[in-house]
């Protein structure tokens, strides 16, 4: 299904590789955004789309952690609590975002908008506190800037705009 | 003639002397003799305190007998029921009382104290078969509670709770 | 020389081949460093870190890449800054290696105390314990006291099945990656991998079915701890009170060298026991866990006579009494003639040979033979022995310059361990080609492979003899030669573009496979039940690519012929076959074949037939009329087979757990296995049993129509009189015995002894207490190599060409699909009966069709289709897969519910299928 549903995009990826196994990332990620998550079944199917032992792909699957095999929102946000961001108030951040949220880091609301993790040091420390947003970076995110940002989020979703949880669509 | 009826007295004067003592003899089917603390007698299998079985059919200590004496055959515990804490349990346990040589090699092998000789010695048989023990005769019945470790093996030192590696 | 290297560990030097790692030079002068993830077989990772020492080399001055000499004139040593892992550094020249100091043992401590912090000490419980290589380590190297707390161990579910056999107990495991790196770069399943990360690492297996592998059993031998378990073996026995007994599998002709492990008379456990020659030191899971028949319940225990037309229970007196006085009434009224015998392929040479001599010589029978005369019967093949791989030959020595043609064979349901064996010979270096119908495991490592058209084998043959042929220098080489002149006229319309039309193969892989069958230094041809299935001509050519390359009897080439059964190469050795004698002597009249003898009695000209080891009946339901009519129907049995339970007198046999005895394997090494069990009924072996019926029929034996009959010469004459003499006495005391008979009548055969069989010099072999390099106390060889028998073509003398003809198969217009019989290890053989951990891997009956065809059809998987051939008609379920070529019609042999006796053809049948009704 997958294949048929996004056929021109994985032959391009295809495309760009000498061998198949090299295209296992990009066609994770619109399995991904595609179905929401990684369950075994839609790891199964990337595995036959790109004629690979199904183990190999789970083995990825289970080593990166931005391939989610676990339910998530419509938005990972990941707050890095690494020591330049803690000292610039990522704690206050984190804290501030669970109340909005009313979830713990690690969670995802009920509402399955959003997915608050704790993650460490995503290389943007001179602008902290970072929070990242489906992979695009939000800088010097403090508390009083929080409401704004998931309001623009919310209604990014409300407008039917395509929604990416892999960050294809993130600014860099 | 007088020395040979002297010493006739001398000899009845040790009778006299014993006389009005308490005599040793104890009679023994009726009378039964206390054995001393660090006495091995027939082995016992000892269970937990939540009334599982102390033994996990690991079969150190027919690696550790001296005389062949012990037979074990393990099985795996099922997990709703367990007869013993862990994945294993004795699903056959024998010793041979002709053959154990009552050495106590046992005990010192086993990992949870489950094995300790105590303090029965009344081991006669009809015939070899039943001299063969098998584990519901070695197992200490809950109803005779549940088969503390005598303290004896805490003087040694040895761990009274079996090593963490047996997780409860 | 320049290869080699010579380097200096503690202080001694020794001298290895360039590109050896430290471990195997410091191994090589008995320096055992400790590993846990390096295994010699496998590529090394450096992954457990436990093999860390100190290297330094010699230090070389940039300016003029000279070695700086100190003031003795003795190299400068320039240490490396950190200990290096010994499993992953190659030597090079003037290298020191320090493995004992205070800072490699304050490493090695380091890495066991860290290994060992979620480690959860269950050793009293695990079932690797005794035999365990972190045991080992931890008591030689260990810290002896851990600074770490042990409630901060990581704690999982206890074990979790990996698949049907094999259980993951994750706190035990160290992640070396052993097993994981075995199913990549052995066993060439890629089925095992690693989840996660940090202290969640943790093994996965997620084929559908889990663990999907013939291998699976192996990855508990070389897991260094106890995180992988056999199912067969959880919490059966402490390895130390195991008894190991030498023996040989019986499931396949690889013959693999096993041992059962024994307690109390009952079999604990199958261990592969080392023999490079024949397994290296790998066993499949079939000979792994498929040995409960032998204690099967179900197994005879007595003898049964038929009594009022019911089976009872008798004794051996009575039941030979019976047998002896019938046959012998036989013989004096009908004559030897109206005798048959079968003899299966998994009996033991001893057997095989009495059996001959029994029909031959005591009753003056020549009807005989060795299969069970079905539809389903393969032609006899010669050319595994005449061309077969010629002695001394060692697959695991083969390389670069080796060329390994696989045709018509799928070695992994045939002999499992041959693929390992010839997949290693293609990581070495060697050639691989794959020449077959339809797609196999083996094609995934091949570097040409070919599907031809079933039906057009012979085809591509002789599109590759073609070359060959002509590259024949014309003089001298041609009239060596015999029959060469016959395959010209063959030959003459051969080329690789006939074979593109009518094959559908593709021509410029026939062009690189005859590049590379023309420039073979060593070539070997392995063949197997489809190739044997399609006609001695495809044999045929094969044999005669072999001898048109130059390689017949040539050093390590030749032919294995895959022929199903654990001594179906011995079954035709010792002459059980009604064609030719033992070692292939000429018979003076050749006798029935199987099928021949079933006819004769339908007729009611069969008047005793001798069944030891097959199932006739149990593959072709219709035989059972037959053998109703014949007066005395004995079996010889493990087991109440369907044919058994038509006999009229049944002999319980003894295992091969429980008596001794010789197999030959498709390479032709002849190998003993021992008794491992005491018999727990009166059962015998089967040439006990043959001996004793021998014996009270001998008074006059007949030897009129022995074997050797068309020697000439006077001594020669005297010789076969004095040995017909001396057979008319049957006297064996033991296999042994027999084997020296057969020794003495079969050339091949005539270094072969008891003796002989039991050398175990020349093992590559670990050395006592090595036991952390390979776990497994078993894998020691004390049990005997074997011994090969030479090829035929190995005596010199004129080389023939074999009779090949080119002959395509013409497909009916109302029949347009091809049946082809596919062999499955996991199959419906007596020989897995018990067995029940395997039960989930056996093949369905089900037809494989692929998807195009079933879509062409109409069918999904599950629905329902008639097979009809010109001879009869058979159902089955549909299973759509892409392994079945497109317009074949794939169905398993030896499978409960699919009858292929009643539909298939002599070479390729031709089916119609449709959707059945109802």
């Amino acid at each position: 299904m997958l294949y048929e549903k996004y056929r021109d995009e994985i032959d391009a990826i295809l495309a760009r590789y000498p061998s198949k196994r090299s295209a296992l990332l990009p066609v994770l990620y619109i399995a991904q955004d595609a179905y929401g998550r990684l369950d075994d079944a839609s790891i199964r199917e990337v595995a036959e789309i790109l004629d690979l032992p199904y183990t190999d792909v789970f083995e990825v699957v289970g080593f990166y952690t931005l391939f989610y095999n676990e339910d998530v929102g419509k938005f990972v946000l990941d707050v890095c609590d690494d020591v330049p961001c803690c000292f610039c108030g990522a704690e206050e951040l984190v804290a501030d975002l669970e109340q909005r949220l009313k979830v713990k880091a690690g969670y995802t609301t009920d509402d399955k908008m959003f997915t608050l993790r704790r993650v460490k040091c995503i290389a943007a420390c001179d602008q902290a506190p970072v929070l990242q947003a489906n992979l695009e970076f939000h800088y010097k995110v403090t508390p009083d800037k929080v409401p704004a940002l998931l309001e623009d989020l919310r209604r990014k979703v409300e407008s039917g705009a395509q929604i990416s949880i892999s960050g294809r669509f993130a600014e860099h | 003639m007088l020395k040979g009826t002297m010493a006739y007295f001398k000899g009845l004067k040790t009778t006299a002397k014993y006389l009005f003592k308490k005599p040793v003899t104890i009679q023994y089917p009726d009378v039964k003799r206390p054995v001393r603390e660090r006495f091995r007698g027939r082995h016992e299998l000892k269970r937990f305190a939540n009334g599982l079985e102390r033994c996990i059919g690991c079969s150190l200590c027919a690696a550790a007998c001296p005389a062949d004496a012990i037979y074990v055959v393990p099985g795996q515990n099922d997990p709703a029921k367990p007869l013993s804490p862990g994945e294993r349990h004795a699903a056959v346990y024998e010793i041979n009382m002709l053959r154990c040589i009552f050495c106590g090699y046992c005990e010192d092998a086993c990992p949870t104290n489950a094995i300790v000789l105590e303090h029965q010695y009344e081991l006669s048989f009809y015939d070899r078969r039943s001299s063969i023990y098998t584990k519901d005769m070695l197992l200490v019945q809950p109803e005779d509670g549940y088969g503390e470790v005598p303290p004896v093996l805490e003087q040694t030192g040895r761990q009274l709770n079996p090593p963490a590696q047996i997780d409860l | 020389m320049p290869d080699e290297v010579t380097l200096t560990i503690d202080g001694q030097s020794v001298t290895v081949p360039k590109g050896t790692v430290v471990v195997e030079a410091a191994r090589k002068i008995e320096n055992l460093i400790p590993v846990f993830c390096y295994h010699p077989k496998m590529a090394p990772v450096g992954m457990c870190r436990m093999c860390l020492v100190k290297v330094g080399t010699p230090k070389v001055d940039r300016g003029t890449g000279k070695v700086e000499l100190d003031t003795d004139g003795k190299p400068v040593i320039q240490m490396m800054p950190r200990l290096q892992t010994a499993c992953t550094t190659p030597v090079s020249e003037g290298m020191v290696v320090v493995t004992k100091d205070a800072e490699v043992e304050h490493a090695q401590k380091g890495v066991l105390e860290a290994l060992l912090t979620s480690h959860p000490l269950d050793c009293p419980v695990c079932d690797k314990g005794g035999e365990c290589p972190l045991q080992n380590l931890t008591m030689g190297w260990g810290p002896g006291q851990s600074r770490f707390d042990y409630s901060d161990k990581v704690h999982f579910q206890k074990p979790i099945p990996l698949g049907d056999l094999i259980y993951l107990d994750r706190e035990r495991c160290i992640l070396c990656a052993r097993c994981v790196r075995f199913q990549d770069e052995i066993a060439g399943d890629p089925v095992l991998g690693f989840d996660n990360r940090g202290r969640s690492w943790m093994i996965i297996s997620k084929s559908d079915p889990a663990f999907d592998s013939k291998f699976s059993g192996n990855t508990t031998d070389i897991c260094p701890v106890g995180a992988l378990t056999s199912a067969d073996f959880r919490f059966k026995a402490r390895v130390w009170e195991l008894q190991p007994v030498p023996t040989v599998c019986n499931h396949c002709p690889v013959g693999c060298n096993m041992t059962f492990d024994m307690r109390a008379n009952e079999i604990m456990r199958v261990m592969p026991r080392e023999n490079d020659a024949v397994n290296e030191i790998w066993i499949c899971d079939r000979g792994r866990f498929a040995h409960h028949f032998v204690a099967s319940p179900e197994r005879l225990t007595t003898p049964l006579v038929r009594k009022n037309g019911k089976l009872q229970e008798a004794s051996w007196e009575e039941a030979l009494d019976l047998v002896a006085r019938q046959l012998d009434g036989i013989r004096e009224s009908a004559g030897g003639k109206a005798v048959g015998g079968l003899a299966g392929p998994s009996l033991a040479n001893e057997d095989l040979f009495a059996f001959q001599r029994f029909f031959r010589e005591t009753l003056g029978s020549p009807n005989i033979d060795c299969r069970p005369g079905t539809a389903l019967d393969l032609p006899l093949d010669d050319f595994g022995a005449e061309y077969g791989l010629t002695s001394g030959t060692d697959l695991m020595q083969l390389g670069k310059g080796t060329v390994v043609l696989v045709f018509g064979a799928d070695p992994e349901e045939e002999a499992p361990v041959h693929l390992l064996r010839i997949r290693n010979i293609a990581k070495r270096g060697g050639t691989l080609i794959t020449i077959n119908g339809r797609a196999t495991k083996l094609d995934r490592f091949a570097e040409h492979t070919l599907h031809y058209r079933y039906g057009a084998e012979t085809e591509v043959l002789a599109a590759m003899l073609k070359p060959l042929y002509d590259a024949v220098p014309p003089e001298g080489k041609r009239a060596a030669l015999r029959g060469f002149g016959d395959l010209r006229g063959v030959l003459a319309n051969a080329s690789a573009e006939r074979a593109v039309a009518n094959a559908g193969v593709d021509g410029p892989t026939l062009e690189k496979i005859n590049q590379a069958l023309a420039s073979a230094t060593n070539l070997v041809i392995f063949y197997g039940q489809e190739a044997l299935r399609a006609g001695t001509s495809v044999t045929a050519g094969l044999a005669n690519i072999l001898t048109l390359a130059r390689k017949a009897g040539a050093p390590n080439s030749g032919l294995v012929a895959l022929v199903p059964g654990a001594n179906a190469r011995g079954a035709l050795d010792m002459g059980v076959r009604p064609d030719r004698g033992p070692g292939y002597s000429a018979l003076k009249q050749p006798g029935m074949a199987a099928h021949e003898m079933f006819d004769a009695a339908r007729q009611g000209r069969m008047k005793a037939l001798y069944i030891a080891g097959l199932d006739p009946v149990q593959a072709d339901p219709t035989l059972a009329e037959a053998l109703k009519k014949v007066d005395l129907v004995v079996v010889q049995e493990l087991f109440l087979t369907a044919t058994a339970q038509l006999a009229d007198v049944v002999f319980p046999v003894l295992s091969v757990a429980e008596r001794e005895g010789t197999f030959t394997n498709a390479e032709r090494r002849v190998q003993r296995f021992r008794q491992a069990r005491r018999p727990v009924a009166p059962q015998r072996p089967d040439w006990q049993i043959l001996q004793s019926l021998a014996r009270q029929l001998s008074a006059e034996a007949v030897i009129a129509a022995s074997a050797n009959v068309s020697d000439k010469s006077r001594r020669q004459a005297r010789r076969a009189e004095e040995q017909a003499r001396k057979r008319t006495d049957w006297s064996y005391a033991s296999p042994a015995e027999i084997l020296m008979d057969i020794a003495a009548s079969v050339p091949l055969y005539k270094h072969i002894s008891y003796a002989s069989l039991e050398s175990a010099l020349g093992v590559w072999g670990r050395k006592p207490n090595e036991a952390y390099y390979f776990d497994g106390t078993s894998y020691e060889n004390t049990g005997g190599l074997g011994k090969q028998v030479p090829a035929g073509a190995e005596n010199g003398g004129t080389l023939s060409l074999q009779p090949f003809n080119v002959r395509t198969f013409s497909q009916p217009a109302e029949r347009p699909w091809k049946l082809i019989a596919t062999p499955f290890l996991y199959d419906d053989s007596t020989l897995l009966n018990g067995s029940a951990l395997l039960n989930n891997r056996k093949a369905r009956p089900v037809a494989a069709l692929n998807p195009a065809d079933a879509d062409s059809l109409g069918l999904k998987d599950g629905d329902v289709i008639s097979i009809a051939s010109g001879r009869g008609e058979l159902r089955l379920s549909v299973q759509r897969t892409r392994l079945a070529p497109q317009g074949v019609v794939l169905v398993p042999l030896h499978v409960q519910g699919v009858p292929l006796v009643t539909v298939v053809e002599a070479g390729v049948t031709a089916v119609a299928i449709r959707r059945a009704e109802g």
